[in-house]
């Protein structure tokens, strides 16, 4: 019996480290959230849940001076809409902040879709 | 540096005390006004900050293994390590410095907590879930959370009212199916957010649901470990009123009742009289012993009850300055009021000590800031604790050479009152940006010893670069023994209790069997522990490869007492001797701590403790056939001591610790264990033994499953009952304890918090 439990923790720490390898991403987005956070408990909250919002995931940055949160993600595996969610399970508001396109760059999509950044949209042709 | 100077340096040290300043967890590397990367919180860490050496254990340290209580919460520290007080309560008891817990201060955020009767159970009374962080200091602490912090002090930080988690839940599962609950649950009661409050609960039961054959690994009949079931509540409550003030106030009551001894005793002690009533009778010979009835079962049942309540005012006044981090320090006036409630039955075989004790203490203090260089803390201090309490020894004893048998019964009762009143002060200076001293005194007058106490101790902090700080501290401590409680395993023996330089039975000693501390302490009232603590370390922080801050400290405490209690087995044979002793005590304890963490979220933490330890026991001396305690004394290496331990923890996390791995290993020095013989005859070392532990945790949203197996190499120590076949002669014993008593365990769990 022991020894089977033995080799069933092997087995689920193998499975993990396999799982925890990181999958190159393919179609990567980065959006910054403006978030009613004000404390650093509210930033810690974020970082200890990053798997609450959701699938593909690859970076999230907490900046508490303007109250953003920059979450990268894979747009095959979730979207704003998912990930607005999962703030609201850590009791976050959130809503992506939509750049004024004219500003930052000269494309004529910035504006005409609210799930386009900046970052993306000036990366066009 | 002069002769005269040095003489100088080391009379500041010693005659200053020490001022561990109140612990404040700094287990956050999230910086505010930045951008937040990445949370990553190092298990277990050196604070840098601190004046003392002050180790940390993170929430991500307590998350490392199971950690189902306070107890379970040191496995990957060197500087604490955990041993059983018997084989048959399997109650657990800290060592720091290589000396018994009860010379380690526990403090309750800041409020001292786990004194006299509760003090041999406590550590399983506080979940390791509901704590954040533990701060573990070495050498003796601030004075002015009182004068018994000798080898060390450490402080709980627990969840908090104000917490975000609406609902926390933690449920556990072992392979003995043993299951446990935590629960929390932090919110604020009004809109504006000032008020709060968190309930916190514990519920654990030792189900039986396996066969019996899987609690006796060892197959010597009795239990491997108590079966138990407890439940602990807690309440606390914060309050931030409009003009500052800030209340705090709570309670916490707990229930346990653990059943060990023979694999099917179930707590049943009703053919005990009949059998202590046989050994009363005189049999004058062999032959007649055989009308001796034994009960059908070696039974142990413990069956304690802990309440306790507590409230802090902080009220801040208008004095602020800033201090040399640019952050604002304002005084203020503290007061903190805490009650304790123990009852405990414990019962083991025919012996047993019941006992209540009521505790209360109040602590006013003032803190006040001169400058940004130098600030003051000073206050008052009173606590009165009242103990009454019974103890029932139980054995017999040969006469005529060895023909005939008598039973005997010794009682006492325990009354102990004792009232102490104090004031203290604490000044920290820091001269120069790189130096810093908190110097503290503190006078006491306690009525039981009928004396004034003087308490100085001195901390001090050098960062002789960024990179490299020196800390030393030194000062004296004193402490009241409870010799019964706090030596409640030798209950778990057929062994006399002798008490006093002569010997003699604690009934004999006070024939109107009054009060069982002052007969063990002998007749002079001075029951007062004493001691003094010196040490300091070097701690050097340093790039390695990806690693800025990985970090070597070495360290060396040294303590010795000038009066003791000692409770020893060794001078005669099965008997346990208890007296005051003013004879050679001490012991030192060199320690390296090594972290580093080679490529991202791969942290590695490695460790060393070395102990030597020595005291005197007097020397027994044969005449006529009978052993009688000289004047003589031997010194002898302090029994159940482990001379070493090491341990490397390794833990791995991947990105948002989606994914932690953890991996320890230690190494157990051996420790001396006493042979049953008079004057340490038949004692041996233990062997040196390695135990694994490994645990993956995974975060699926906001949902943590962890699995793990703890003593992977499954070692045991097969032998901690002597004589087990034989429950009710003269040889039993299971106080020498020097190994795991539970084999390979494995576990799963969960964690599920509601925001």
């Amino acid at each position: 019996m022991k020894k089977f439990l033995f080799i069933a923790l092997m087995a689920i720490m193998s499975v993990g480290f396999m799982g925890a390898r990181e999958k190159k991403a393919e179609n990567v987005k980065t959006v910054v959230f403006a978030t009613d956070i004000h404390c650093e408990g509210c930033a810690n909250k974020i970082m200890n849940n990053v798997p609450a919002l959701g699938k593909g995931v690859k970076d999230v940055q907490v900046n508490l001076d303007d109250k953003t949160v920059t979450v990268t993600f894979d747009v095959n595996k979730n979207s704003e809409e998912r990930i607005v969610k999962g703030f609201k399970s850590l009791s976050v508001e959130a809503a992506p902040i939509v750049p004024e396109a004219k500003s930052e760059c000269d494309s004529p999509c910035c504006g005409e879709n609210d799930s386009i950044t900046v970052k993306d949209c000036c990366k066009k042709p | 540096m002069s002769n005269s100077r040095l003489m100088s340096f080391i009379l500041l040290l010693m005659c200053m005390p020490i001022a561990a300043s109140a612990a404040t967890a700094d287990e956050d590397t999230t910086q505010l006004k930045e951008v937040v990367v990445e949370s990553r919180i190092r298990g277990n860490y050196l604070n840098s900050r601190a004046v003392d050496k002050r180790e940390m254990i993170s929430v991500t340290g307590l998350r490392k293994m199971a950690c189902c209580t306070l107890a379970e919460s040191f496995e990957n520290s060197a500087s604490v390590s955990v041993d059983y007080s018997d084989a048959v309560s399997g109650t657990r008891q800290i060592k720091m410095l290589g000396l018994a817990g009860v010379y380690t201060q526990f403090l309750d955020e800041s409020r001292p907590f786990m004194r006299g009767l509760s003090s041999p159970f406590a550590l399983n009374y506080t979940p390791g879930d509901w704590l954040k962080s533990i701060q573990v200091s070495k050498g003796v602490a601030s004075v002015t959370a009182g004068h018994e912090a000798i080898t060390g002090q450490i402080n709980l930080d627990y969840r908090k009212p104000t917490d975000d988690e609406r609902l926390h839940i933690n449920l556990y599962l072992d392979d003995m199916l043993r299951p446990e609950v935590n629960l929390s649950t932090a919110f604020p009661l009004n809109k504006d957010k000032t008020l709060s409050t968190i309930i916190m609960a514990h519920g654990s039961i030792d189900t039986d649901w396996r066969e019996m054959s899987a609690m006796d690994r060892n197959k010597d009949g009795f239990r491997d470990m108590p079966s138990t079931r407890q439940i602990d509540v807690a309440n606390r409550w914060f309050w931030l009123l409009p003009s500052g003030v800030q209340l705090r106030w709570g309670g916490k009551f707990t229930a346990e009742r653990r059943i060990g001894g023979h694999l099917h005793f179930n707590g049943d002690f009703s053919d005990y009289e009949p059998a202590k009533q046989s050994y009363f009778d005189h049999h004058k010979t062999p032959a007649e012993w055989s009308q001796i009835v034994y009960p059908s079962h070696y039974g142990s049942k413990v069956t304690n009850r802990d309440a306790s309540a507590y409230m802090k005012i902080g009220v801040p006044l208008p004095h602020i300055i800033t201090d040399k981090d640019g952050a604002e320090q304002q005084d203020n006036v503290a007061l903190i009021a805490d009650f304790s409630h123990f009852d405990t039955k414990s019962t083991f075989g025919f012996n047993q000590y019941n006992a209540h004790e009521n505790t209360v203490s109040l602590n006013l203090r003032y803190d006040h800031h001169f400058n940004a260089a130098n600030s003051l803390a000073a206050g008052v201090q009173g606590r009165m604790s009242f103990t009454r309490g019974h103890l029932n020894n139980f054995g017999y004893f040969f006469l005529n050479n060895g023909s005939s048998l008598l039973g005997y019964e010794h009682e006492c009762d325990e009354r102990l009152d004792e009232r102490e009143i104090g004031a203290y002060a604490e000044w920290t200076a820091t001269p120069h940006k790189n130096f810093t001293m908190i110097v503290g005194l503190r006078g006491d007058y306690n009525d039981l010893a009928k004396q004034w106490l003087v308490t100085p101790r001195a901390h001090i902090k050098w960062d002789i670069t960024p990179r490299t700080a020196l800390r030393a501290s030194g000062g004296f401590g004193y402490r009241t023994p409870r010799a019964l409680i706090e030596n409640l395993g030798m209950l778990a023996t057929s062994y006399t209790i002798l008490s006093g330089y002569y010997a003699l039975p604690l009934s004999v000693v006070y024939s109107d069997a009054e009060n069982c501390d002052k007969a063990i302490a002998d007749r002079d009232y001075n029951q007062l522990e004493k001691a003094w603590t010196v040490g300091g370390s070097l701690t050097q922080t340093f790039k390695l490869g990806h690693d800025d801050n990985a970090s070597l400290s070495a360290d060396f405490f040294h303590t010795r007492f000038t009066r003791s209690l000692i409770a020893t087995q060794e001078p005669l044979s099965q008997s346990i001797l208890l007296y005051s002793s003013t004879g050679l005590n001490y012991t030192s304890t060199w320690q390296l701590d090594f972290t580093w963490s080679p490529i991202e979220r791969l942290d590695v933490l490695a460790t060393m403790r070395y102990t030597h330890s020595r005291m005197e026991i007097p020397v027994a001396e044969s005449r006529n056939g009978n052993y009688y305690l000289s004047d003589n004394t031997q010194k002898v290496e302090r029994a159940l001591a482990s001379r070493f331990k090491g341990l490397i923890n390794v833990s791995y996390a991947t990105r948002f610790r989606v994914w932690v791995f953890d991996f320890t290993a230690q190494v157990n020095g051996p420790m001396r264990v006493p042979g049953g013989g008079y004057n340490t005859e038949g004692s041996y070392h233990s062997p040196t033994y390695v135990q694994l532990f490994a645990q993956v945790t995974h975060k699926i949203g906001r949902t943590e499953v962890y699995a793990g197996c703890e003593n992977i190499t499954d070692y045991r120590q097969k032998d901690a009952i002597i004589a087990p076949d034989a429950p009710f002669s003269s040889e039993f014993n299971s106080m020498n304890v020097w190994g795991p008593l539970m084999g390979r365990k494995f576990y799963v769990g969960m964690r599920w918090n509601l925001y």
